[in-house]
C-alpha cells in the first residue's frame, strides 16, 4: 500500500521519509485519508504517538518512539 | 441530455457568451443526471458574474432541492450559495456527488482557460462543517480560527462530564483537543486530521446527557447536571456553581441534535458530533493536489457503483494521476 511500508519504522524522521518521500501520484491516490492525515500531522511536528492515537485509534502497525513534545503538548 | 427548463436573461448569455461559454451548455452540465423535473434560472446581478438556480420538483410540483451556485468570471471564482442537499436526501435522494461533478464540469467548459478555479462555500447547518471538510474543501484561516474556538469547548464539556469509560484516550484528547487550539494550530489543512479521526463516542452515554440538557427549567437542569456528575465523575463532585453554570451552557449545543441520525453502529464520530451545526467559511482549489486528490477520492467511492461515465472529471493538467477513475 505505501512507500517502503515492510521498513516498519520505528521513528518520526523515518516515518516522515516514507511519506514526504518520492511517492508516485498513483500510488499517493491508493494511500488512505487517514494515512495521509497523519503524514500531514508528523510534518507539521506533532508526536507520532499523538497522532496516531486521533487518526489510527483502531490499529497500530508502525512501532512508535514516545517522544514527549511537539506543538503545545510539552 | 438532460430535460431542463431553462430561463437564461439578456444580460447573462451576454457575460457567459463574451467569455466563451455557451448557456445552454452550462446548464446541461450543471443539471446532467440530476433527480427530479428540473428548471434553470441564469441570472447577471453584476457584470462579470453569472447567477445559476438549478430547481428540482416532484411532478406533482412539490419541491425536493435548489443549487445556487455564483460564477464571478472575472476572478475565475465559483460560489455555492445555496444547496438544499439535506433536504434532498430526506427525501431518499443523493445528489451530492452528482451536482459537485456537475460544477466542476460546467467550470471546466473551456479546458485551457476554465471558467473558474476555486469554488467558495460557507459549510453549515447540521453535517456541513464536517462533510464539506471530508470532501476537500478547507477554510480559510480566519475562518478556522473562529472555527476552531467554537468547538473546542464543547469538546472540553463532553470530556469534563462524561463517564471516565467513555472518554477518549488521554493522546486522543491531548491530540483533538490541540489541532482546535488556534494559538497552536493555524493551517487551515488540520481540520483534514480531525474529520478523518474514528474517534467516537457511545451514543448512549451522549443521550444521557441530551435529556439532561433538554431539561427546560434551569435551576432544575443544574441539579440534574450536578447529580451527573456526583454519580459519573468523583473528580468534578465540588465544581462550582460558576463553572457548572458555564459547563450547562456549553453543553447545550447537543440539546437538538437528531443523534440517531448520526450514530453508526451504536457510536457517534466525536468530530462529526463537535461539528454540528457550525460553521465555516472556506474553498475548493483546483490547483491545490491535496485538495483535488480528497475529492477524487470521495467521489469515487461514492460513484463506483455507477458507471464510469459518471466519474469526476478533472483536468489532466492539475491532476494527472490522482485517483481519476477511467
Amino acid at each position: 500500500m505505501i512507500t517502503k511500508r515492510d521498513q516498519k519504522p520505528d521513528s518520526i524522521d523515518s516515518l516522515t521519509d516514507v511519506f514526504m518521500g518520492p511517492v508516485s501520484d498513483e500510488r499517493a491516490a491508493q494511500i488512505p485519508f487517514q494515512m495521509k492525515s497523519l503524514a500531514l500531522l508528523v510534518r507539521e511536528g506533532y508526536p507520532l504517538y499523538l497522532a496516531e492515537a486521533l487518526v489510527r485509534p483502531d490499529y497500530a502497525i508502525f512501532k512508535t518512539q514516545r517522544k514527549p513534545g511537539g506543538p503545545g503538548l510539552s | 441530455m438532460t430535460n431542463i427548463k431553462t430561463t437564461i436573461d439578456a444580460k447573462a448569455a451576454f457575460t457567459l457568451s463574451s467569455h466563451g461559454i455557451r448557456p445552454e451548455k452550462l446548464a446541461q452540465d450543471l443539471g446532467r443526471d440530476m433527480p427530479g423535473a428540473l428548471s434553470m434560472e441564469v441570472t447577471s446581478p453584476r457584470d462579470g458574474a453569472v447567477e445559476t438556480l438549478l430547481e428540482a420538483k416532484t411532478p406533482s410540483g412539490e419541491m425536493l432541492y435548489d443549487w445556487k451556485v455564483n460564477f464571478d468570471l472575472a476572478t475565475k471564482t465559483g460560489a455555492i450559495k445555496n444547496f438544499s442537499i439535506y433536504h434532498a436526501a430526506n427525501k431518499g435522494l443523493s445528489i451530492g456527488t452528482a451536482a459537485i461533478r456537475n460544477l466542476l464540469r460546467a467550470g471546466h467548459e473551456n479546458g485551457d482557460n476554465p471558467a473558474i478555479d476555486k469554488i467558495k462555500l460557507t459549510a453549515e447547518l447540521e453535517r456541513g462543517a464536517w462533510v464539506w471538510a471530508r470532501m476537500g474543501w478547507l477554510p480559510d484561516e480566519t475562518s478556522f480560527r473562529r472555527f476552531q474556538k467554537k468547538v473546542q469547548p464543547k469538546l472540553e464539556a463532553l470530556e469534563q462530564v462524561l463517564p471516565s469509560v467513555e472518554r477518549l484516550g488521554f493522546e486522543a484528547y491531548a491530540m483533538m483537543h490541540t489541532l482546535l487550539d488556534h494559538n497552536v494550530s493555524k493551517k487551515p489543512a488540520l481540520i483534514w486530521p480531525l474529520v478523518d479521526s474514528n474517534l467516537s463516542y457511545n451514543i448512549n452515554a451522549i443521550e444521557e446527557l441530551q435529556q439532561i440538557v433538554r431539561h427546560p427549567r434551569d435551576d432544575e437542569r443544574l441539579d440534574l447536571l450536578r447529580g451527573y456528575l456526583q454519580q459519573n465523575r468523583p473528580d468534578q463532585e465540588h465544581i462550582d456553581a460558576a463553572a457548572l453554570g458555564k459547563l450547562d451552557k456549553t453543553l447545550r449545543f447537543l440539546r437538538d441534535l437528531d443523534l440517531s441520525g448520526m450514530a453508526r453502529d451504536g457510536r457517534i464520530n466525536t468530530s462529526l458530533l463537535l461539528f454540528s451545526w457550525e460553521q465555516w467559511e472556506g474553498s475548493l482549489s483546483f490547483d491545490n493536489p491535496d485538495q483535488m486528490n480528497r475529492l477524487n477520492n470521495h467521489m469515487s467511492r461514492f460513484e463506483a457503483k455507477k458507471p464510469a461515465a459518471q466519474n469526476i472529471f478533472i483536468p489532466d493538467k492539475h491532476h494527472s494521476g490522482y485517483g481519476v477513475q477511467s
